[in-house]
């Protein structure tokens, strides 16, 4: 059988060097720039979904810029941090990682299990990914020029929600106000009939009427029924969603770079220009990088090289995304009743204009819920957010050898400074009246030194490498923020223009982590591998005596394949079996000083020094611990068949968790290390190489996981940690679903309905105690347990198809099972305040004794307890990105020069199927969802020049 | 090989050298460790600052709605709002609406609600106060100086205890053996658990130990109030009159005002002094001109305890001015007026100060109105002191409450203490009205004829009447309301207007009159409360439905 084929020579870059994909003992899996190339994407983050098994991804935001969250192999901590190390170039990186320009990068390797991870010791439990850019790979004395261009458009990703028309708003509005003068307020039926229309109008119509959005008086308005009479028109028709978007943001990328090598020397620079228009108005993304690279071998014993990354970036944001606040227009704009107008209208129902401009309303007598004295799409003009920043990450080395000893120092130094802006206008919003001008400005800067000497021999059969090594790494963090209101003027971006100092500080945080290694690597035969490593590691988070941990891991493989008794199956390729064992460390806890009491010093009174307690001590907090095993199967059959199949145990203890406490003792909790939680599964990867004629080639890839999660064992006396709609309990998935149970709505008062039992002593259910109630508080006691975020299986499903010089490349996305919470539907509802709109499914409100339906009576001051009617399926099916290229005839190509040529069109996110339209399946790995910046699907035209 | 193993000795020591363990020994910038701040007296003076600045200055008890929860002042108003004597005219931006409709406790497992806030709050001021106290023998510096700021951490306590008991259970007379709220006196470790709900008699008994240690302290240490904020004897006395008020205890309540009225340098508000300038507001325009009061600064002659708010430190629109001055184009009071109640405005006579206090009936009714201060009935009383740099000091405590407890106390004490009752009285309403010593000549009785509307018929209806006039917005009128159990009401008609409430709360079948242990005027506790107190269960929550 041919021992070499292709997969044999891929190198992998793992913890402090590189290996081949078959020899190794862990679980890496790399993604190769080819497979991200034509991605439209600024924060490399975006670009794993669906591309390694064993990955969860958020989906992000669509804030141009912005990235997304990633989950190796579950959720291994509950108030420590769950996000994987991101390593690049070899150096825990610390910089934004929207710096990096995508095209820069020459692949990223995912490190699942702790043969691959333990090197990264005290912070490598949550997984690693490298990422490593293009090494100056030169050939001969002759340049090579790559020049590239993306232009694309964007939209929303995610359609919004169905919510009520005008005509269903007002009608919808009329019920729930007679509901209130019925139901709550006891009027007869007949005398509230009367009445409903003038509490209507108080209610929602403004001073005199004028949010009355029809060309009929309201007292004309509605019918016997509540229903608006048929000859109503409506004399206007405005989305506030529709003019907070923008209508065709363009994406822009263009990048060139060289690089070439002399005798002794290699070389590569790139420059790269990205601008990227919002989804939403105003916001967008710029960025210039410049990346210089070199690596010389002067002497046959020394090597040398450095490399520099510089990237500029300016961001215009959205202020307050996310939250419930009205400058947030994804929360603002989106709950806006439908009648009212964005621009001011005249009676006759057109708009005013003034300097042939539309003129906002800023609307005084709004309700509530309705941005009353605000507008904020105007406020997307008005107000303004940004920040610049400075990236600078440089990477450098020296290396000596001698007779296979060899000595590298690696320093790597991260910098960032960045300047951000918020300017609150003040004419209307949040500073109306004064304005407010806030500027905070951070430096950062992180380094990390090794110094590494590692020892390479081969006696006989026998092949030994070991490399042992000391490692410093050091972050400090300076922050100044400052604040003033009192602006005459609009349209200032300076401190010195307002007249009132409303806010000057400064902090600084510091954190350190001192570290000895080493690895051993030994192999026979090219058929059994060994690895070891240790790893011992201090964190200045911890107190001096809990500070040092020790990491490390085992591995082993057995190329099967290569055995005597399998060299003449012409059909194996390829078959190796693997197992690994480690211990990983995890450091990262909300605070650098989370075994310290401390006191907040920024609370004076008046002129003198005031202080509030803000933590508890607890001097024993130290690691928590992370032991991963890994087994799995790695295969290529036929030439034609490749698959991983890996089975995982991760098992998390002394876990690093916020104590929960009463809130009347004052404090949110403390850290402690209690607790235990495990995830397992499987990750399958699985390709086929279809078709390989010369002119044909299709490669199929499946990838799938699965995820068990369980909380083993939380504190001494195994509480619970509620939280909100969550819970955290002893044998069941981290953060399942706690909430009360619907019941359904009573047919004949048209109550929210819930499901309620007896309990035990220990508040458990007594069994066949359950019962129905109408009483909230009661409910509110009697909650279930409902299920997680967490999906059955979830991965992906990738083609790629070339035919002559076409390429098309399709990647799908999917998860099945899991629930969320979808606290946006939840308001559309039951809206908190009146002037929100509805979705559309509360037209399926009760409204007569024996109606059954599941949605209940409404009102204006509509509460009901959470229930499980607001858990949705998580399941979806996200076709994540369509690529076709075609790439000109290379003989063509030669007589011009021209080394290759490409042009291609890609979508991405172009579509997702979800259980409820508006939706984000992927907004939170928790199952929440928030009012975030909704995600971009792209459509983008690129073409690649090499000569 | 010389010149390799030369060089790499070199790195190596670099690499010794860089284990740099000063790096390792690391500290926040802009917090200090609890041992520095509890090592002596003026380290924890800083730490009793940070619970006065935590009464005006913090608004990050809640993630969102922090605009109604302003410390102290929020907790006021809240109360106000749910009484009889102020009128929220609109929904607005939201603020305090919920209370003034009682729909905030529905929102008790929210942790964006008031609720949540009250408890809160007060609770982490109990967990500052119980570190300041813990130190009290170990701490060093000048003893009497330690002994003064502990005095100020007992009355803190008790402070925070006597709110939290009148937020979360009915009065307490004839609800003694009630569930209270959880009693902390220690400071809150690692090991700490979170304790039961007792008895409201259990959290009475609190509030008078720690009375009574400052007040002892106070005497002990003889050093003056250095700062309107701190609370001092006179301070302290006057919140154990008010404690005394709401058990009955009339004696106690009668000498510990009269202790508080000897503050030396403080006097009531002259007839000038009280006098209002109303602020103005342009409908047209939304121009608008801030007038003149004397309850935005603490150098008022009558200010007892309150908060200086420098411009740097004002919460701006998260503020209790923000929400009260309705003359302005911006802030919140503008969107929704608090306005008295008719009925109470027409009580004052003409020749009283206080009819400037708000406007009369000026042909605005809130149906005509839309937006500033130009409504029937609207408040002057608390106005910025300088909108511009959203400045206006907090009053927590002025002198004449403790002539209005004293003369409470003095006339439910009996006939014999009447006159003097009447005296103290007019020591009030003299700098009040002109006519005021003919207005109570002939009042006696110490029984209260009426709850929320009636004809004064005793003096100590006058008594009331006067408390609620001066008081208003100040002294959280649902308080009184629940230790006075009478009920109260929001329907009434008053020179042939009907009331002006904008919620008569015709829901209930009882509007006419609300029973005094009305639950829905008290606080359910936060569910956040009871997932995570292993003492507190569903079953101790307060009542959900009136029974």
């Amino acid at each position: 059988m041919a021992a070499d084929n292709k997969v044999l020579d891929e190198v992998i870059v793992v913890a402090y060097g590189t290996t081949k994909k078959e020899t190794f003992t862990g679980s890496a899996e790399i993604v190769t720039a080819e497979k991200l190339k034509d991605r439209p994407v600024t924060d490399v983050t975006k670009m794993l979904d669906g591309q390694v098994a064993g990955v969860m991804s958020t989906s992000g935001g669509g804030q141009p810029g912005s990235g997304a969250e990633l989950r190796i192999r579950g959720f291994g901590s509950i108030n420590a941090s769950n996000s994987p190390l991101l390593v690049v170039d070899g150096v825990p990186f610390d910089g934004d990682l929207n710096s990096i320009n995508s095209s820069d990068i020459e692949s990223m390797s995912v490190l699942k299990d702790a043969s691959a991870g333990a090197l990264y010791g005290a912070r490598g439990a949550n997984g690693v990914i490298l990422i490593t850019t293009k090494q100056n790979a030169g050939r001969g004395e002759a340049l090579s020029v790559h020049l590239s261009a993306k232009v694309g458009v964007s939209s929303r990703a995610i359609p919004s929600y169905n919510t009520m028309s005008a005509r269903e708003y007002m009608e919808h509005m009329y019920l729930a106000c007679y509901n209130d003068l019925v139901y709550t307020e006891g009027y007869l039926p007949s005398v509230a009939a009367g009445m409903t229309t003038s509490r209507l109008a108080r209610q929602i119509l403004g001073t005199d009427n004028i949010y009355n959005i029809y060309d009929k008086e309201i007292g004309q308005l509605f019918d016997a029924n509540g229903k608006i009479v048929k000859d109503a028109r409506q004399k206007y028709n405005e989305s506030w969603l529709d003019e907070a978007e923008a209508k065709c943001p363009v994406r822009q990328e263009y990048q060139v770079s060289v690089n070439g090598s002399g005798k002794n020397s290699r070389y590569l620079a790139s420059l790269s220009y990205l601008n990227e228009e919002g989804t939403l108005k105003t916001t967008g993304f710029e960025r210039y990088t410049v990346r210089v690279g070199a690596d010389f071998s002067p002497k046959k014993w020394l090597d040398f090289g450095a490399n520099v990354n510089y990237a500029h970036t300016d961001s215009e944001f959205l202020g307050s995304e996310g939250t419930a606040n009205n400058t947030n227009v994804w929360y603002s704009a989106m709950l806006m009743a439908p009648i009212y107008p964005v621009y001011k209208k005249n009676p006759d129902g057109s708009t005013v204009y003034e300097d042939d401009k539309k003129v906002f309303d800023y609307g005084s007598s709004r309700p509530a819920g309705a941005q009353n004295n605000r507008n904020s799409v105007a406020t997307l003009f008005d107000d303004d957010y940004y920040t610049l920043t400075d990236n600078v990450s440089t990477r450098a080395y020296v290396g000596f050898n001698w007779n296979g000893l060899k000595f590298t120092s690696n320093i790597g130094v991260d910098n960032v400074n960045a300047y951000e802006t918020t300017n609150y206008n003040p004419f209307s919003g949040n500073a109306a009246g004064t304005g407010r001008l806030t500027k905070e400005s951070s430096r950062m800067m992180s380094y990390t030194w090794n110094q590494l000497l590692s020892y390479k021999t081969q006696i006989g059969r026998h092949n030994i490498d070991a490399m042992a090594g000391h490692e410093f790494y050091n972050y400090n963090m300076r922050y100044i923020i400052a604040e003033r209101t009192g602006f005459p003027f609009a349209d200032y971006d300076d401190l010195g223009m307002g007249s009132t100092l409303a806010e000057a500080n400064s902090a600084s945080d510091n954190y350190s982590i001192n570290s000895y290694l080493c690895r051993v690597n030994y192999d026979f035969s090219d058929r059994y591998y060994f690895s070891a490593s240790f790893r011992m590691d201090a964190s200045s988070r911890f107190k001096k005596e809990n500070r040092w941990g020790a990491f490390w891991s085992v591995g082993a493989s057995w190329r099967i394949s290569q055995e005597k008794f399998l060299s003449d199956v012409s059909w194996i390729d390829n078959i190796t079996l693997k197992a690994s064992y480690g211990v990983q460390g995890n450091d990262n806890l909300g605070s650098y000083y989370a075994w310290q009491s401390l006191y907040d010093m920024n609370y004076p009174n008046a002129n003198q020094s005031g202080a509030v307690i803000n933590s508890i001590e607890n001097q024993d907090v130290t690691w928590e611990k992370n032991g991963n095993l890994n087994v799995g199967v790695e295969f290529r059959l036929f030439d034609r068949l490749t698959g991983t199949v890996e089975w995982y145990n991760r098992k998390t203890t002394d876990l690093l968790l916020e104590y929960p406490m009463a809130i009347s003792l004052g404090f949110p909790g403390y850290y402690a290390n209690v607790g235990s939680i495990v995830n397992r599964g499987f990750d399958i990867t699985l390709g086929a190489d279809i078709v390989t004629t010369r002119d044909w080639r299709w490669n199929v890839t499946v990838m799938g996981s699965t995820l068990k999660n369980k909380v083993l064992k939380l504190t001494d006396n195994g509480e619970d940690i509620v939280n909100g709609v969550y819970i955290i309990r002893e044998g069941q998935e981290i953060n399942t679903f706690y909430m009360s149970k619907s019941a359904g709505v009573d047919p004949t008062t048209g109550e929210q309905l819930y499901w309620a039992y007896e309990k035990n002593a220990d508040g458990s259910m007594k069994p066949g105690s359950e019962y129905v109630t109408n009483d909230a508080t009661v409910a509110a006691g009697c909650k279930y347990l409902q299920g997680s975020r967490i999906p059955d299986i979830y991965g992906s499903i990738s083609s790629s198809l070339k035919f002559r010089g076409f390429d098309l490349g399709l990647l799908f996305t999917y998860s099945l099972g899991g629930k969320i919470y979808d606290s946006i539907y939840n308001a559309m509802m039951e809206p908190s305040f009146v002037g929100q709109t509805y979705h559309r499914n509360a037209l399926r409100t009760w409204t007569a004794p024996g109606q059954r339906t599941d949605v209940p009576r409404t009102t204006t001051t509509a509460s009901t307890q959470i229930t499980d009617r607001y858990l949705v399926d998580a399941s979806y099916f996200a076709v994540k990105n369509i690529s076709l290229g075609y790439s000109l005839p290379k003989r063509l190509l030669g007589k011009v020069g021209i080394e290759s040529l490409r042009v291609y069109l890609a979508a991405d996110s172009p579509w997702i199927f979800t259980h409820l339209k508006g939706m984000n399946p992927q907004a939170s790995f928790t199952g929440s969802t928030s009012y975030s910046y909704t995600p971009n699907r792209t459509f983008t035209l690129g073409v690649d020049l090499k000569f | 090989m010389k010149k390799f193993s030369y060089i790499l000795f070199c790195l190596a020591a670099c690499a010794g050298l860089s284990g740099c363990g000063d790096l390792m020994e690391t500290a926040p910038s802009n917090e200090v460790d609890k041992s520095l701040i509890l090592k002596d007296v003026n380290a924890v003076k800083v730490a009793m600052n940070g619970v006065y600045s935590t009464m005006y200055n913090r608004i990050d008890f809640v993630t969102a709605n922090a605009h109604q929860c302003f410390g102290n002042m929020a907790v006021t108003l809240c109360a106000e709002v749910m009484g009889d004597d102020m009128i929220q005219t609109a929904q607005g931006p939201g603020w305090f609406w919920k209370d003034y409709n009682y729909e905030a406790r529905v929102r008790y497992t929210s942790k964006i609600w008031r609720s949540y806030f009250t408890w809160k709050y007060f609770y982490e001021i109990i967990s500052n106060v119980n570190y300041i106290l813990s130190v009290e023998h170990t701490a060093t510096g000048d003893e009497n100086e330690l002994k003064c700021v502990m005095a100020q951490a007992y009355a803190a306590r008790a402070f925070a205890y006597f709110m939290l008991i009148q937020s979360f259970q009915q009065t307490y007379k004839k609800h003694e053996t009630w569930p209270g709220v959880p009693v902390y006196t220690e400071p809150t470790t690692s090991a700490s658990k979170g304790k039961g709900r007792g008895t409201v008699e259990q959290v009475y008994t609190q509030i008078n130990d720690d009375l009574t240690a400052a007040l002892t302290r106070f005497e002990e240490c003889g050093i003056a109030q250095e700062h309107i904020s701190n609370l001092d004897y006179y301070a302290t006395s006057l919140l154990k009159a008010r404690v005394a008020l709401v058990q009955n205890d009339w004696p106690a309540a009668a000498e510990a005002a009269a202790e508080a009225m000897k503050k030396p340098g403080r006097s009531l508000l002259s007839m000038t002094d009280a006098t209002v300038v109303k602020g103005t507001f342009d409908d047209a325009t939304k121009n608008w001109t801030t007038g003149k009061t004397p309850f935005n600064s603490v150098a008022s002659s009558s200010v007892l305890w309150g908060a200086e708010m420098l411009s740097e430190q004002s919460t701006v629109y998260a503020s209790f001015f923000s929400n009260m001055d309705a003359c302005t184009d911006v802030y919140y009071a503008a969107e929704t007026p608090k306005c008295i109640s008719n009925w109470l405005y027409a009580q004052i006579p003409d020749t009283d100060v206080r009819k400037g206090w708000w406007n009369g009936n000026i042909g605005i009714p809130a149906e005509d109105w839309s937006y500033g201060a130009n409504i029937n009935y609207n408040q002057h009383k608390f106005q910025w002191a300088d909108q511009k740099a959203h400045k206006g000091d907090y009053i927590f405590m002025r002198l004449e409450e403790a002539y209005l407890i004293r003369a409470e106390a003095l006339c439910r004490m009996g006939a014999e203490y009447e006159d003097e009752a009447r005296s103290t009285l007019l020591e009030l309403g003299s700098r009040r009205d002109t006519e005021y010593a003919k207005r109570i000549e002939s009042l006696t009785g110490g029984t209260q004829t009426f709850a929320t509307t009636g004809i004064v018929k005793t003096l100590l209806d006058e008594i009331i009447l006067q408390r609620r006039i001066e008081l208003w917005g100040e002294a959280g009128r649902i308080f009184d309301i629940l230790r006075l159990a009478k009920g109260w009401t929001r329907y009434w008609e008053v020179n042939g207007e009907k009331s002006n409430h904008t919620n008569y709360l015709s829901k209930y079948s009882e509007y006419l009159s609300f029973p005094s242990d009305y639950l829905e005027c008290i606080m359910m506790i936060p569910q956040a409360e009871i997932d995570n107190n292993p003492n507190i269960t569903a079953a101790d929550q307060n009542p959900y439905v009136q029974s």
